[in-house]
This record gives C-alpha cells, sequence and structure tokens, in this order.
C-alpha cells in the first residue's frame, strides 16, 4: 500500500507531475493562458529544486520500495531539475519567435523532467522502463514540435524509430534479468552477487546498459543524434542533450557500479575511447553549429563513460560534478544558438546555424559573442572554468582504477575538441562581420546565460564548493 | 468418468449440440426476419416453400449452394476467402461461455450446460467481439472495390468506437458482481434482481452497441445499400456470401444470449427454484426460459430493423463518441460509488 | 510420452516462429498483418497453458483487437501501399547476418545451459483478482506512471494533427 509518508518523501516529483498535469487541464480550456502556464511551470521547477535539497544526506525507500531516495538520486535530480529549469527559462523566446507557443510544450516538458525524476530514483526495472518511456516519449513529440519544418519532423519521425527499437533491447534485457533473479526490485537483484557471473545475467545487463548507451548517445549507438539534434527545436536540442543525458547517466551509473565486475570495464573503456574518437573528429569536418555542438555531446558522453569505466568511489562524484558542469556551457551554448537562429521562411532549413554566420560576432553582438566564448572554452576544457574541473576529476577517477592509457587518450581528445571549438571563438572575434544583424535578446534567456556563465565561472574556480553541499561521503 | 470421455467427448457432445442449435436458430431468425418484414410492410412474405414458408431458409441456402463462386481479378485471393471463414468462426465460437441452465445430475456425476467455463466469461465474450471486426475489415480490403472498401473502414471505425462503450458498460455488472464468470453473474440473478433493474443505463448502452457491433439498422452503415451497393459483401457470391449471411445472423442470436445472460436474469425463471420441481425438470424449464428470452431479443432486433432508419455516419459516431462514452463512464463511476458504499 | 501440455506448447511455439518469419520476410506487408495476427493468437494460447487466462484474454483485446486493427486500418487507408515491395537495401547485410547468428547462437546456448528461477503454474487460479489487488496496492505507481504515459501519447498525437 502508498502511504502518506511515500508523498512526503517524494514531493519534487509530486510537484512536478501535478504542475504537468494542471497545466494540460487549463491547457485544454483557455488556449490564451500561456503565460501563466510558463509562470506555472518556471514555479514547479523552482520549488522542486528547493525541496529535493531538503533531501540531501537522507534515505528512504518509498512507493513500496519503487522509489528509492538518497545522495546519488537527489544529487542527479538536481541537476537535471537545474538543467530543465535553465532551458525552459530561455525557452519561451525561441518558441514565440517561432510561432510555436502551445501549452503542450510545458506540459511535455513538464511530464518529461517527472520521467527524468522517476528513472532517476527508481529502485526497480519496472519505474527504470516506465520512467523512461515518459521521457522519451515527451522528447520524441517534442523534437517534432515545429511541425511545419520538414527537418523537425524528419528528426522526430528518425528520434522514435530508433527509440522504439532500442527500447525492445531494453526490455529484453529487463526480462532475462527477470528470469534469472525472479525480482525487478534492485533490493533482490543486488542481493545475491554470486548472479552477477551467470551469463544471463550478464547478457541482460549488456541488453539493459545498451538500451542506455542509445539515449546517452554512446558510441555504436551515437548515429541518431547528429541528426535529431540538429532537426529539433534549438531549445529542445539544449534539454535533450543536457536533462535527458543527466537522467541517463543518473539511472545506469548506480547499476553498473553495483553490478558490473571488471571483465566490464575493459568493454566500457573501449566504447568511451571510440566515442571520443568519433565525436571529436567527426566534429571537425561540420560547419552546422548545431551539429558540431552535437558531436560535442557525444564525445561528452564518451567522457562521461571514461569515469564510468573506472568504476571506484570517485565514479558516481566525478560523473555528477562533470554532469553539472557539462550542462552549464552545453546548455548556454545552446541558448545562444537559439537566440541567434532566424525563424524559417520556407518549411526546410534552420536559418543562421552556420557557423559563417557567427563570423564577426564579438562586434555585432558582444553580449552574445563574450557568454558563448565562456561555454566554449568549457567545453573545451580551459582552466579556471567548470568544463576543466568536470574533465580533470573524471580522468582521475580513471587513474585511480590503473586506466593511465584511457585518461592520456582522453586529454589527447579533450586538445583535439579544442580545434573546433577555438574556430567558432576565432571566427566571432578575429573576422570581419558577416552580416550586420543584432538580434534581440528577451531578459529571460539573458537571464539564464547569467546564471550559467556565473556558475561556470564559480564551479571553475570553486569546484570544491560542489562537494560541500554534502556532508556524508558517497558510498 | 475416464479423462477422454470428461476432457474431449463431453465437450464435444455440447459442441455439435449447440452449435446445430444456433445453426437452426439462424435459420429461424431468417424466416422470422422476413415473415416480420412482410407483415410491417402489410405484405406475405414468403410462404410458399413448407408450412408457413418455414422451408425457406433451406430454399436460400440450396440455391446459394448452386450459384458459381466469383472472386473478382484484381482481388487478393488468399484473403478474399479467409475473410468470410474468420467472420464466421468468430461468430460461432462466442457462444462457448454462455449458459444454458443450473448444472444437472445425469448418471452420478455433474455436467454443466455451457461448453467451456472459463474464469474470465465476459471477458472472453469483449474480446471476441473485438476480432469481429476483422472478417468485415479484410473482406473489404481484399474485394478491390471502393464500395467494399468503403463499406471496410466504415465498420472498422463504427465497431472500434462502440466496443468501448459497450465494455465501460459491461464494467458495471462486474462491479455489481464481483466476477467475471457469466454463471456465477446469471446465479446472483436469481429472483427479481435482474442486472437490468440495477443497471438501466448500462443495458440500454449495451443494447445500443449491440445493434453497432452486429451491424444491424440503425447501424447499418458498413452494408448501406443505398450509398455503398452491398457494403464489405459487394464481390461475394454463392457459398461465400452465405457464410457472411450466416455470421450476420449468428452473431444477432449470440448477441441476444448475450444480452439475456448479462442482463436479463440469463436462465432464470423467477423464483422457479422455491416451487420444488425436481432438478431435470427445472433445468427443462430453464432451457425453454432462456430461449423464450433470446426469442424476444431477436425479435426486437428485426422489429427495429424494419422500423427505424439508419444513421448518417456523423451521427453514428458522434452518438458513439459523445453520448454513449460519456455516459458509459458516468454509469461506471455512478455504479462504483454506490457499491463502495453499499458494502 | 510427454504430456499434452508440452505438446500443445510445441505447437503453438512452432506456429508463432514460422508465423514470425512471415511477418519479418512478406514481401506484401496484408500478410505480414494477417501473420502477426496467427503470431499474437499463438502467444495468446501459451499465456492458457500458463494458466494466465486473464493475461491471454488481455492480450488478444489489447493487441489483436486493438493494435492490430489499426494496423490494418492504417493499411487500408494507405493508398497502394501493397503495391509497394517492402525492402530494406542496406550495404552492411553480410556482417548483420554474422551478429544475429552470433547472438542467436550465445542466446540459445544460455537458455539450455542456464538453471532458471520458475514458479510451476498454479491450476485453476482466478488470477484477475489478484492482478487488480497488486495492480491497485503494489504496483500502483508504475501502473499510473504507464497511464501517464499514454496520455502524453494521445497528446502528443492530438497536437501532431491539429490543423495550426
Amino acid at each position: 500500500m502508498i502511504k502518506t509518508i511515500d508523498f512526503l518523501n517524494s514531493i519534487p516529483l509530486l510537484i512536478i507531475s501535478v504542475s504537468a498535469v494542471i497545466t494540460i487541464l487549463v491547457g485544454s480550456f483557455y488556449k490564451k493562458s500561456t503565460k501563466y502556464v510558463y509562470a506555472v511551470t518556471l514555479i514547479a521547477l523552482i520549488a522542486a529544486i528547493y525541496y529535493s535539497f531538503g533531501y540531501l544526506d537522507k534515505e528512504y525507500l518509498i512507493y513500496n520500495n519503487f522509489l528509492r531516495v538518497n545522495n546519488i538520486t537527489t544529487l542527479f535530480s538536481i541537476i537535471a531539475l537545474f538543467a530543465v529549469l535553465l532551458s525552459t527559462l530561455s525557452a519561451k523566446a525561441y518558441i514565440e519567435k517561432e510561432e510555436i507557443n502551445f501549452i503542450e510544450f510545458y506540459s511535455l516538458v513538464l511530464f518529461s523532467t517527472a520521467g527524468m525524476l522517476i528513472m532517476i530514483q527508481s529502485y526497480n526495472l519496472i519505474t527504470v522502463f516506465v520512467g523512461l518511456e515518459l521521457m522519451s516519449i515527451s522528447f520524441y513529440i517534442l523534437t517534432g514540435f515545429l511541425r511545419k519544418r520538414i527537418k523537425s519532423n524528419e528528426s522526430a519521425l528518425k528520434y522514435f524509430l530508433l527509440g522504439a527499437f532500442m527500447t525492445g533491447f531494453l526490455l529484453f534485457g529487463i526480462s532475462l534479468i527477470y528470469g534469472i533473479t525472479g525480482s525487478m526490485s534492485y533490493a533482490n537483484i543486488f542481493q545475491d552477487t554470486s548472479v552477477f557471473k551467470n551469463p544471463v545475467f550478464l547478457i541482460g545487463s549488456a541488453l539493459f546498459m545498451i538500451g542506455f548507451f542509445f539515449k546517452m548517445g554512446l558510441f555504436p549507438f551515437h548515429l541518431w543524434v547528429p541528426d535529431v539534434y540538429e532537426g529539433a527545436p534549438t531549445t529542445i536540442t539544449g534539454l535533450m542533450s543536457t536533462a535527458g543525458k543527466i537522467a541517463a547517466v543518473g539511472t545506469i551509473t548506480p547499476f553498473i557500479v553495483y553490478t558490473a565486475s571488471d571483465n566490464f570495464r575493459l568493454i566500457f573503456s573501449i566504447i568511451a575511447l571510440l566515442t571520443m574518437l568519433i565525436g571529436n573528429v567527426t566534429a571537425l569536418a561540420q560547419s552546422n553549429i548545431k551539429r558540431i555542438l552535437a558531436f560535442s555531446s557525444i564525445a561528452s558522453a564518451g567522457y562521461i563513460l571514461v569515469g564510468v569505466a573506472a568504476m571506484n568511489d570517485l565514479s558516481i562524484k566525478s560523473v555528477s560534478f562533470y554532469l553539472l558542469a557539462y550542462t552549464l556551457m552545453q546548455l548556454g551554448a545552446f541558448i545562444i544558438v537559439s537566440l541567434i537562429e532566424k525563424p524559417a521562411e520556407g518549411i526546410n532549413e534552420y536559418r543562421n546555424v552556420d557557423i559563417e554566420d557567427y563570423k564577426g560576432l564579438a562586434r555585432t553582438n558582444p553580449q552574445l559573442a563574450i557568454p558563448l566564448t565562456i561555454f566554449l572554452f568549457s567545453l573545451g576544457g580551459i582552466p579556471p572554468l567548470a568544463g576543466f574541473w568536470g574533465k580533470y576529476y573524471l580522468f582521475y577517477a580513471a587513474i585511480q582504477s590503473n586506466l593511465i592509457w584511457l585518461s592520456i587518450s582522453a586529454i589527447l581528445f579533450s586538445v583535439i575538441s579544442l580545434y573546433y571549438y577555438l574556430k567558432i571563438v576565432v571566427y566571432m572575434w578575429f573576422n570581419p562581420p558577416a552580416n550586420g544583424d543584432v538580434y534581440k535578446i528577451d531578459s529571460m534567456p539573458s537571464l539564464s546565460i547569467l546564471i550559467a556563465a556565473f556558475l561556470t565561472f564559480l564551479f571553475g574556480i570553486f569546484p570544491q564548493y560542489f562537494f560541500a553541499l554534502f556532508k556524508t561521503p558517497f558510498k | 468418468m475416464p479423462a477422454a470421455v470428461q476432457y474431449i467427448i463431453i465437450p464435444l457432445v455440447k459442441v455439435v449440440l449447440i452449435q446445430i442449435t444456433l445453426l437452426i436458430g439462424v435459420a429461424l431468425t431468417v424466416w422470422l426476419e422476413r415473415r416480420t418484414a412482410g407483415f410491417i410492410q402489410d405484405r406475405y412474405g414468403p410462404n410458399r416453400v413448407g408450412p408457413f414458408g418455414l422451408l425457406q431458409p433451406v430454399a436460400d441456402v440450396v440455391k446459394l449452394f448452386m450459384k458459381e463462386d466469383i472472386v473478382p481479378e484484381k482481388a487478393n485471393k488468399f484473403i478474399h476467402s479467409l475473410a468470410p471463414a474468420i467472420s464466421v468462426t468468430i461468430a460461432l465460437s462466442t457462444i462457448a461461455v454462455i449458459p444454458f441452465a443450473d448444472p444437472i445430475q445425469l448418471f452420478g456425476s455433474e455436467f454443466k450446460l455451457q461448453i467451456a467455463d472459463v474464469n474470465i466469461g465476459i471477458l472472453y465474450i469483449l474480446a471476441m467481439v473485438s476480432l469481429g471486426v476483422y472478417g468485415v475489415t479484410l473482406s473489404g480490403w481484399a474485394s478491390n472495390n471502393k464500395y467494399s472498401l468503403l463499406g471496410g473502414l466504415r465498420s472498422s471505425a463504427q465497431m472500434i468506437s462502440y466496443e468501448l462503450s459497450m465494455g465501460v458498460a459491461v464494467l458495471g455488472i462486474i462491479l455489481v458482481n464481483g466476477t467475471f464468470e457469466l454463471d456465477t453473474i446469471v446465479q446472483n440473478q436469481a429472483g427479481w434482481k435482474w442486472n437490468i433493474i440495477l443497471q438501466p443505463v448500462g443495458f440500454l448502452i449495451f443494447l445500443t452497441a449491440a445493434f453497432a457491433e452486429t451491424n444491424r439498422t440503425p447501424f447499418d452503415l458498413p452494408e448501406a445499400e443505398q450509398e455503398l451497393v452491398g457494403g464489405y459483401h459487394t464481390e461475394y457470391s454463392s457459398l461465400k456470401f452465405a457464410l457472411f449471411f450466416l455470421s450476420e445472423y449468428a452473431n444477432v442470436i449470440v448477441s441476444a444470449c448475450v444480452i439475456t445472460t448479462l442482463y436479463l436474469g440469463g436462465y432464470q425463471f423467477p423464483y422457479l427454484q422455491t416451487f420444488g420441481l425436481s432438478p431435470v425438470l427445472v433445468s427443462i424449464l430453464q432451457i425453454i426460459t432462456f430461449l423464450i428470452k433470446i426469442f424476444i431479443i431477436v425479435f426486437f432486433f428485426i422489429w427495429i430493423r424494419w422500423t427505424v432508419p439508419r444513421f448518417r455516419y456523423d451521427q453514428l459516431m458522434v452518438l458513439g463518441w459523445k453520448v454513449m462514452l460519456p455516459l458509459a463512464l458516468a454509469n461506471l463511476t455512478i455504479t462504483a460509488i454506490i457499491v463502495t458504499l453499499l458494502k | 510420452m510427454p504430456d499434452i501440455n508440452t505438446i500443445l506448447f510445441y505447437i503453438f511455439a512452432f506456429l508463432i516462429v514460422s508465423f514470425s518469419f512471415i511477418v519479418v520476410f512478406a514481401k506484401n506487408i496484408i500478410y505480414s498483418a494477417v501473420s502477426l495476427f496467427v503470431t499474437l493468437f499463438g502467444t495468446a494460447a501459451l499465456y492458457i497453458l500458463l494458466r494466465a487466462d486473464f493475461l491471454a484474454i488481455t492480450q488478444v483485446m489489447v493487441y489483436i483487437g486493438g493494435i492490430l486493427i489499426l494496423l490494418i486500418f492504417g493499411i487500408m487507408m494507405t493508398t497502394r501501399i501493397t503495391d509497394s515491395e517492402i525492402k530494406t537495401t542496406n550495404l552492411s547485410s553480410v556482417p548483420a547476418v554474422f551478429v544475429s547468428a552470433g547472438v542467436f547462437v550465445i542466446l540459445i546456448i544460455v537458455l539450455l545451459t542456464t538453471k532458471w528461477n520458475i514458479n510451476p503454474p498454479v491450476e485453476n487460479d482466478v488470477t484477475v483478482n489478484r492482478i487488480g489487488n497488486l495492480l491497485l496496492t503494489t504496483y500502483l505507481l508504475p501502473f499510473e506512471i504507464a497511464s501517464v504515459v499514454l496520455l502524453i501519447a494521445l497528446m502528443g498525437a492530438a497536437m501532431y494533427a491539429r490543423k495550426k
């Protein structure tokens, strides 16, 4: 049975779900109320973050052991909620510009957030699955939200078909795990460690992980990323590439750290290596900024997997810190891209997203060029920005597990990545303006850019602030 | 009793007996329909073959036997032949779970007058109803004819729409009785407690949906002669047409059985058990009661067909989605509240 | 002499597997749909062999009575879809065959050598009441989330279909 205490221990989830339902109801009766729905969404997200902080250093199992609240889940929830908050804050200007300012947008964002929270907090394979579906289906719909744009439709269809296919892998994996352990609950699965060596369990968890590797965009399953990220509305791309990735990583990392043995470490290392290779090298050849950022997000997934492959005490700590840094810089970059992008005239291309269009941006629009430079430097891993410390902790975790070759190659790839990040910076600062356009910036997007830039600096200079949030050490 | 007898021979005998009764019932229904139509339209109807024209259905079947079996050249031959078979199979297999009387004691063992006593009889019926759409849809598609296709499309849309209200209406019965087993539901309706009294709105919804599911007037849009020639069975002749014909009337009889079982007390004659008759006589009387109830419902089907005009397509959809479904949901909610309060 | 359940299981398993092949390899999409009918029915039959009657009927209602009908509906509404052959042309069919065959062999070996966590089916068990109780007590959370998933899918479909 579900008790009242369960509700008290899952307030952020309740806030998000209830406000999502409210937005649907309001949206179906009052079509003109987008302004209020926007406010409700922001308030709900802020409240959820506020209440999440209350769960730090606590441990609960709620809803009949379907969800679990502890330091790790709370941490990932906060980062995911923060990513959603930043992108929603800036989204309104973009969707007004593209004339897709529908209430469904906010409901879907909230529902996907609820899905993320459920996934991250789940303590049972069933909730992992339904949470993942909740998030993914919202994303499929949001990807095709620009219905007049043929690219948006195409990428939604691609994402949906591939996602549905990969869900099959995930489910098959879950069914094999269930077949061998006789339970879906982590409590029972993790109880008997001898089962981890069982071939069925290995195949099952491999298939289970493949489902998540797809969502994270890791090497053999990364092909959808550039197409979908390019075709989706830019704010949604920002949301998917940050919050979606946080949720996937936050769900699978504890599972891997609990169950995976040393045999998996080599496989993860190879996948991480290949992902970084593909992401960084392919990004060199791109000229569309959304595609560059998409490949950079693939590369980031590779860096994250370096930390996961370490499978030691530092793994979750370093992965979560990198995710926060990544959220700040990637989302900040996407917000700026969404501001520079121009509404389409025909049905086809997104306009003003080529890096040629960024030439001379520092002269025409310094207020956009300066933060974008910060974010790109941070993505490239230049100290003293948050991205540097993110990579530092990840590679340090890998070295602790004797994966020195992996760390060195990760650093090398990180250096390669500087080329395409700095290329944009050079275009912005040292080239004559491509056009004299001065882009209009609303207060809300500039607020989110400011927050992101400020935190990039803050965590770059004082990374220990992040870890000081937790009094007790991680498991 | 040896297992072979218990599990193979007795069910087989039951199946054969009940299906033969059903087929005779179909023949009688066809005759009844034509005679009633004649009566309502102030003419004779078939009255030449046999007494009162009772052998007319036999003559019809013989005639259909003799006809040439035409398959259109561009039709998909396999599915064109498969569709009537699906139709008739599903129509005939729904009756498997209907109980006809109380269990009787014969030769020292108990016999249930029901082919299959399954735990979830109601769900079985709903599942079979949801399959009924296949025959119509596939035949409409396979004929490669625009009228057939339109008929098939209409029928799938119509059946899916009305299945929903039907299912929700049945949920009311399940709430009242607390079981999915049909014989328990019938036994609960002993005395005055027929479900039609406890669930009047549900009964109306179910009855209307049953008309739509069997494609009978006023919902016979899939085969509306004036617009679609013959609808989904335009391109069928000879025995394949006969199979569609058979399945339509079998569906009518089976719907009557289901309506009787669910809402009209099934085989129960009020307070029959209190008269102190011998069990075998009780069973026979129950079967007769059941047949009379079925006859009344079937007559009602026919009566409606010859008195009420056909709905327009948009009216049909509005009725299904905007009237019946909300009504069924309201019925379900109110029933749930009352059942909870009375518990 | 194996018992009747085993014989029936192999008959249905054979039906399911062979018709699944037709589903995948049929050139004409309507044949795929009709074969899927048999496959889904066979699965329902397997559920009945496992004494899971409610699951079997739900399988019939949801998959055959609902999803497959919508599929056929879609085929019928699409002009000339059955005339076009469905063929996947892609360059890596040879590696794909090797990978699938490898996975197949590994799965078969693993399935045969593993000691599974098995619960024997209970004879003549009424499962509906217990499923209903569990769904509304222990499994309420995933059940509700699943309904929310359906809700947003509905919302998305309505939004894509909307005119403006």
